[in-house]
C-alpha cells in the first residue's frame, strides 16, 4: 500500500493549479522536480496568476522577492508550507485527510 | 479603374449555431434564438431574455493554451467566425501560397472584455490585496482579438480593431477593404466579435430604454422568440444576443493567383459620422451615408434588389430607419424588400454588422431573403419588411447598413458574382 505523504498531496494541490491557471494538458506530468519555465512553459504572466490563485487558497500571501527565486514545483510547495504548516493539513478535503494517514 | 475587392469567405457565430449554415438554416426556417436565461438572474439583471451561442465556452480541448487563459468570450468567438470565414475560403488548403505579411486583420467589437473585467472585478473584491489576474488587461483590450486571431493563424499584415459601437462589424470590412484598396494587403479577415453580458451593460441598455425590459403581458411572456421585433408596431426595445462574423476579402489579383472562389464582390462602402447625439440616429447624415456607397459602387437606389436593415426593434432606430430609406429609395421604397435578421438574433452590438455583412453574402449566393420575425404592421412603418417567412427573389445587389451609439454609421453595397 502506498503512502501519500503530506508533502505529496501539497504537491498534488500545487499540480491542480498550475494545470488549470496555466492551462496544461493532463498528460503532461507536475512533480516536485518539475521546472517551471523549462518543462511547462510558464511565463511570467502565468507565474504571477498562479501566486494569485495559491493566495486564495491556501490563504497565505507569497511576497513578491520570494517569487523571483521559484525555479521548481517543490520551490513553490516549499514557500507555501513554510507560510502556511498546516496547509497540507487544514485544506485538505476529508478523503485526502483521510489518504494523507 | 480602381481594384476590384471579392468576399472569398463567409462565416457566423450566432445563438441560431456555431456556423453559418446553422445560422442561415434558422434564419430561413424563421427560428429565433432568444432564450430566457437562467444565468440573468432578476438579482443582476434588468432582462433575463438574451441570445446565447449554446454549448460555446472558452477553454475547450481544441483551444490553444494561450487564448484559453483568457476567457473573454467575446475574443473566442471572434476566433471561431475567423476561423471558419478563412477555412470557408480555402485559405487553409493554401498555406505555403499565402504571403502572410499581406493578410491583414480587423476584428472590431463594442464592448471587448467587460465580461471578463467584471469577474475580475468580484473575484478582487474577495481578496486581501489590490492584485487582479495578469490575464485581466490583456484579455479585455478589444484589439486583442485580432491580436490572437494573428498569433494562431500566423498572419502578419495591417491590423486594426474597430471600437464603433454597433456599426464595429460593419467598419471592419470597409477598413479591410481599405486596406486592399491601397495596396497594403492581398487579403483581409474582417469581422467583430461580441459578448457583454455584465449587470452593467445589461441594466445600462435597460435604464436608458433601448433594451426590451421586463413588462407583464408583453407577448415574450409565453414566447421568448416574440422578444425581438424589429419594425414591428408593438417593437419595444432590442434583445441582446452575442456572436461574432467573419468575411475574407481579396483583391482580385489574389483571387487568380490563389484560385479563389468569388463569394460576392465588395463594389463599395461607406462610412461617416453623425455630429449629432451621443445615443440618437441622424436622418440626414445616415442618408448620405447610403448615397456616398451606392455612389462608391457605381450602382443607383432603383440598382438595390435587397435592403439588409440595422432594424433593432428600438421604437426609434426602426422607425428613423424607415424614414431614411424612403428618404434614400424615394418611389421605390415601398417595392424594396428590407428585413431586420435581429428579429431571429437578437442584437450582438458589434458583431452584427459583420453577422449581417455573411448573411447578406449567403443570400447572394442563395438568391432568398431571410425574413423579419414577429412583425405586427405599423401603419407609420408601411414598407415591406418581409415579415415571417423568406423570399425567393433575384438578388444582384444588396446593401446592407448599421448605425453606432457615437452617431457612427456604414454601409456596404454586395454584388453577385457567378456561381
Amino acid at each position: 500500500m502506498t503512502t501519500i505523504t503530506n508533502e505529496s498531496v501539497l504537491i498534488a494541490r500545487l499540480a491542480g493549479i498550475i494545470r488549470r491557471v496555466a492551462k496544461l494538458k493532463p498528460e503532461i506530468p507536475i512533480r516536485s522536480e518539475t521546472r517551471l519555465v523549462d518543462d511547462l512553459g510558464i511565463d511570467s504572466l502565468d507565474l504571477v496568476a498562479i501566486i494569485l490563485q495559491i493566495h486564495e487558497d491556501f490563504d497565505i500571501v507569497i511576497d513578491e522577492d520570494a517569487v523571483q527565486h521559484l525555479r521548481i514545483v517543490g520551490d513553490l510547495a516549499a514557500q507555501v508550507a513554510e507560510r502556511s504548516p498546516q496547509a497540507t493539513e487544514v485544506n485538505l478535503v476529508p478523503e485526502q485527510k483521510r489518504a494523507a494517514g | 479603374m480602381a481594384d476590384r475587392i471579392f468576399v472569398v469567405g463567409h462565416s457566423a457565430v450566432t445563438c441560431l449555431g456555431r456556423d453559418m449554415d446553422s445560422t442561415w438554416q434558422g434564419l430561413i426556417n424563421c427560428r429565433s434564438g432568444i432564450r430566457r436565461q437562467p444565468a440573468l438572474g432578476a438579482e443582476m439583471y434588468l432582462q433575463d431574455l438574451a441570445g446565447f451561442v449554446e454549448n460555446f465556452g472558452p477553454g475547450s480541448m481544441r483551444e490553444d493554451r494561450d487564448i484559453a487563459k483568457l476567457p473573454a468570450r467575446f475574443l473566442h468567438l471572434a476566433m471561431e467566425a475567423a476561423r471558419s470565414a478563412w477555412s470557408d475560403a480555402g485559405l487553409d488548403r493554401h498555406e505555403d501560397s499565402i504571403d502572410r505579411d499581406r493578410a491583414a486583420l480587423v476584428v472590431g467589437s463594442a464592448f471587448g472584455g467587460l465580461d471578463l473585467l467584471a469577474a475580475e472585478e468580484a473575484r478582487a473584491a474577495r481578496r486581501r490585496n489590490l492584485a487582479v489576474s495578469p490575464y485581466l488587461v490583456p484579455g479585455m483590450i478589444i484589439n486583442q482579438a485580432a491580436g490572437q486571431i494573428a498569433q494562431h493563424m500566423r498572419l502578419f499584415g495591417p491590423s486594426a480593431a474597430p471600437a464603433n459601437a454597433c456599426a464595429s462589424g460593419g467598419h471592419a470590412v470597409v477598413l479591410g477593404a481599405m486596406f486592399l484598396r491601397a495596396g497594403d494587403a492581398d487579403l483581409a479577415l474582417c469581422g467583430a466579435g461580441e459578448s457583454a453580458f455584465t449587470p452593467s451593460v445589461v441594466n445600462g441598455f435597460a435604464t436608458m430604454k433601448a433594451l426590451l425590459g421586463r413588462k407583464a403581458g408583453d407577448r415574450s411572456d409565453h414566447d421568448p422568440g416574440q422578444a425581438s421585433r424589429p419594425f414591428s408596431k408593438d417593437r419595444a426595445g432590442f434583445v441582446l444576443a452575442e456572436g461574432a462574423g467573419a468575411l475574407v476579402l481579396a483583391t482580385e489579383a489574389a483571387v487568380h493567383r490563389l484560385g479563389l472562389e468569388p463569394q460576392a464582390e465588395l463594389l463599395g462602402w461607406s462610412t461617416n459620422s453623425d455630429g449629432h447625439h451621443m445615443a440618437m440616429p441622424c436622418r440626414d447624415r445616415i442618408v448620405r451615408c447610403l448615397e456616398t456607397a451606392m455612389r462608391n459602387a457605381g450602382v443607383a437606389a432603383g440598382d438595390i434588389d435587397y435592403y439588409n436593415a440595422h432594424g433593432t426593434s428600438t421604437v426609434v432606430n426602426d422607425h428613423a430607419e424607415t424614414l431614411i430609406i424612403k428618404d434614400v429609395f424615394r418611389e421605390k421604397a415601398r417595392r424594396l424588400p428590407i428585413s431586420s435578421i435581429k428579429g431571429a438574433l437578437g442584437h450582438s452590438l458589434g458583431a452584427a454588422s459583420a453577422i449581417e455583412a455573411a448573411v447578406s453574402v449567403r443570400a447572394l449566393r442563395e438568391q432568398l431573403i431571410p425574413p423579419t420575425l414577429n412583425y405586427l404592421p405599423d401603419p407609420e412603418l408601411d414598407l415591406d419588411y418581409v415579415p415571417d417567412k423568406p423570399r425567393a427573389a433575384r438578388l444582384d445587389t444588396i446593401l446592407t447598413a448599421a448605425f453606432g451609439f457615437g452617431g457612427t454609421n456604414n454601409c456596404l453595397v454586395l454584388g453577385r458574382t457567378p456561381s
